[in-house]
């Protein structure tokens, strides 16, 4: 396991706000992570990679990622590890790279970290690599140019550029596409997929999206108010989802085939429990029209099928 | 390039309504306040009509206002501003002769505030909350708001008198002969000839006359500098790239310097020209009335005590001049710290 976690809770201003968190990814693996805005999706991520904001604090039983354990980790380890092993890409590349330097010095940067062994042009030939890798045309061009002078999708390439700079085992993408418009959004979810094949790094991608993740994912986890509620295989879990929430998520998508024309989109009533409120029982009880007496005690996750690492936290 | 002309079109029309600005409050002021030139002059001999009279020509004071206006501005725009009612000297060679004194202890005190305001500022914010980060702000409450007459008078007190370190007055003893070749003392003192006279300690006694009153004005803006540059950094530190910058695995003092620090100077900057403006000049008046030192500042408020129109309202203007280039030289700091805004890389 390239990622392996156990029991997160992460804490913001001491209250608890992403309960009991397990779930792992395997070696060249893309596991998705799906869920509404304000669920807690890339609070996961920021802890993944040691950059929680002041005030949030991350426990856990167990986490380590490649091979390094998370919960013993200096800052020494950690930038070894982020400069190194694992990699990240944020939602909106424009505000991601820095405005005032060029594109070549915030990519030589990363280039540096990987390979102190090359010496200046050298390093400048392997971000003329990474560049042409991520599919930017008139590279050389592109090395002078400052973020202001890009697009958004420009951006989002090179931002994977210098992400992939140091052949990470784990790329952790938050919302990648979320910022960008459909055309540009699959050109770079495929060419993340292009990156993972040839790399065989494991992608952790984040989308409030169940379409990218279906698209994109080998397994997927539903997450709803700080809890993963449903967990299993992509075909699996939005063919036949089990959790009340999933079905809701895969019946408010547009267009899904056996929809008759001109019917009224599947919406779910009610938006999500702010992560820091407590709730008795199930999180999503307040929204699910299946809820009942049984629903008022906590729900932990439930094995569905013994094999195929199914869970969903429903009792029905 | 079309856009560039119309630009610079603007900014010429906007720069001379302003110095009309300048002229008109610079003239009307100065006579809205009480006193009278002649009778300064004359003294007693003024309850004589006739002397009056002929002294009020001789200054040109007898025509209207308007007319008195509409010649100045009239002389100005070739570059004539008259005489000194009192040094009978030319307006222009008695301000540019006292200019270098100004500017010398104006970038000085400038220079102590930016090296010792902007790393504190830095250092507030990277310790946000910290026993440091309350100290300094404490600090720079008591530096921005102590009025500086009376903190030139305790560091008189202090290094001068009680410890006896400092000079009280002037810009060098006077047993030191400094032709003046730039007129900023400090470059004086280092011309050959000089060395050859004195080594080096012309120059020593040159910096150590300079180092109170330098430290009066950059109190203020120190204590500015300081606080622009905290909240400036903790905006900048909680941006998106420098959460970027430590994913990437950066130190911590590369991410603070190389990511934050640039981009956190853009608000500086701007302060920092504004500052050395009001520096340069309320400062000037201030403080180099209190130590003596010969120069603008103190020339302008021995005028005004002598109301000697000529003098104050070319100091006005010329003052006004000068801020409008100050926020010039601003602009371009600003395109060069900023690629976004300069856009002379754009395309």
């Amino acid at each position: 396991m390239i990622l392996s976690v156990e029991d997160l809770c992460i804490d913001i201003a001491g209250k608890p706000a992403l309960r009991s968190l397990t779930f792992s990814v395997a070696a060249g693996e893309v596991l998705g992570v799906v869920g509404e805005s304000g669920c807690g999706k890339s609070m996961v991520n920021l802890a993944l990679m040691g950059l929680l904001p002041d005030g949030v604090t991350a426990s856990a039983l167990r986490m380590s990622a490649c091979g390094v354990d998370l919960l013993r980790a200096g800052s020494r380890d950690w930038r070894a590890l982020r400069g190194g092993g694992m990699a990240m890409i944020f939602q909106n590349p424009m505000s991601a790279l820095n405005p005032c330097l060029t594109v070549e010095r915030q990519l030589l940067e990363s280039v540096r970290r990987a390979r102190a062994d090359l010496d200046r042009s050298a390093a400048r030939a392997e971000a003329l690599r990474l560049l042409d890798r991520v599919g930017i045309a008139h590279a050389g061009a592109r090395l002078k140019s400052y973020p202001h002078e890009l697009s958004g999708g420009m951006a989002q390439r090179i931002m994977i550029a210098m992400a992939v700079a140091a052949g990470p085992q784990l790329l952790i993408a938050d919302e990648p596409t979320t910022a960008l418009d459909v055309t540009v959004q699959a050109q770079i979810l495929q060419l993340l997929e292009e990156i993972r094949r040839d790399t065989g790094m494991a992608l952790l991608l984040v989308s409030h999206d169940i379409g990218v993740i279906e698209q994109c994912a080998h397994r997927v986890q539903v997450m709803y108010s700080g809890q993963i509620v449903e967990s299993g295989a992509v075909d699996a879990v939005i063919g036949s989802p089990r959790h009340p929430y999933t079905r809701g998520l895969v019946a408010a998508q547009p267009g899904r085939s056996g929809m008759p024309p001109k019917s009224r989109l599947a919406t779910i009533e009610g938006s999500v429990i702010p992560i820091t409120e407590e709730v008795d029982g199930c999180r999503f009880r307040p929204r699910c029209v299946r809820a009942d007496h049984r629903c008022l005690q906590p729900q932990p996750m439930r094995q569905i099928e013994t094999h195929s690492q199914r869970g969903s936290r429903c009792h029905w | 390039m079309d856009i560039f002309r119309k630009a610079s079109c603007r900014r010429l029309l906007e720069l001379s309504t302003t110095l009309l600005g300048v002229t008109l409050l610079a003239f009307f002021l100065i006579r809205l306040a009480p006193g009278d030139p002649v009778l300064l002059l004359i003294g007693e001999r003024g309850s004589d009509p006739a002397q009056y009279r002929e002294m009020a020509m001789r200054l040109g004071l007898e025509k209207p206002l308007v007319a008195q206006y509409l010649q100045f501005v009239g002389s100005a725009l070739q570059g004539d501003f008259g005489v000194s009612v009192v040094s009978h000297q030319g307006v222009i060679g008695e301000l540019l002769a006292r200019w270098p004194a100004t500017i010398e202890l104006g970038v000085s005190a400038l220079l102590i505030a930016c090296a010792v305001g902007i790393p504190a500022g830095v250092a507030a914010a990277v310790y946000r909350n910290s026993v440091l980060d309350y100290l300094i702000m404490t600090v720079s409450i008591f530096g921005y708001s102590i009025p500086v007459f009376w903190w030139g008078l305790v560091l008189i007190l202090c290094f001068s008198i009680g410890l006896d370190l400092t000079p009280v007055a002037g810009r060098i003893d006077i047993l030191y002969d400094v032709p003046p070749a730039t007129g900023f003392m400090l470059v004086d003192t280092l011309m050959p000839q000089v060395i050859e006279d004195y080594g080096l300690s012309a120059f020593g006694s040159a910096l150590g006359h300079l180092v109170l009153p330098a430290l009066t004005m950059a109190t203020v803006p120190l204590a500015v500098f300081a606080r622009t540059t905290r909240s400036s950094m903790l905006e900048v530190l909680s941006e998106d790239y420098i959460r970027t910058a430590r994913a990437k695995g950066l130190s911590e003092l590369r991410v603070v310097w190389r990511h934050a620090f640039r981009n956190a100077l853009i608000p500086v900057v701007t302060v920092g020209g504004v500052l050395f403006v009001t520096t340069v000049i309320t400062g000037a008046i201030l403080t180099e009335t209190i130590f003596a030192w010969p120069g603008v500042g103190r020339y302008i408020v021995n005028s005004v005590y002598a109301r000697d129109y000529p003098v104050i309202q070319a100091s006005i203007l010329l003052i006004g001049v000068f801020v409008i280039l100050v926020n010039g030289l601003i602009e371009y700091f600003y395109s060069a710290i900023n690629p976004a805004i300069g856009g002379r890389r754009a395309g």
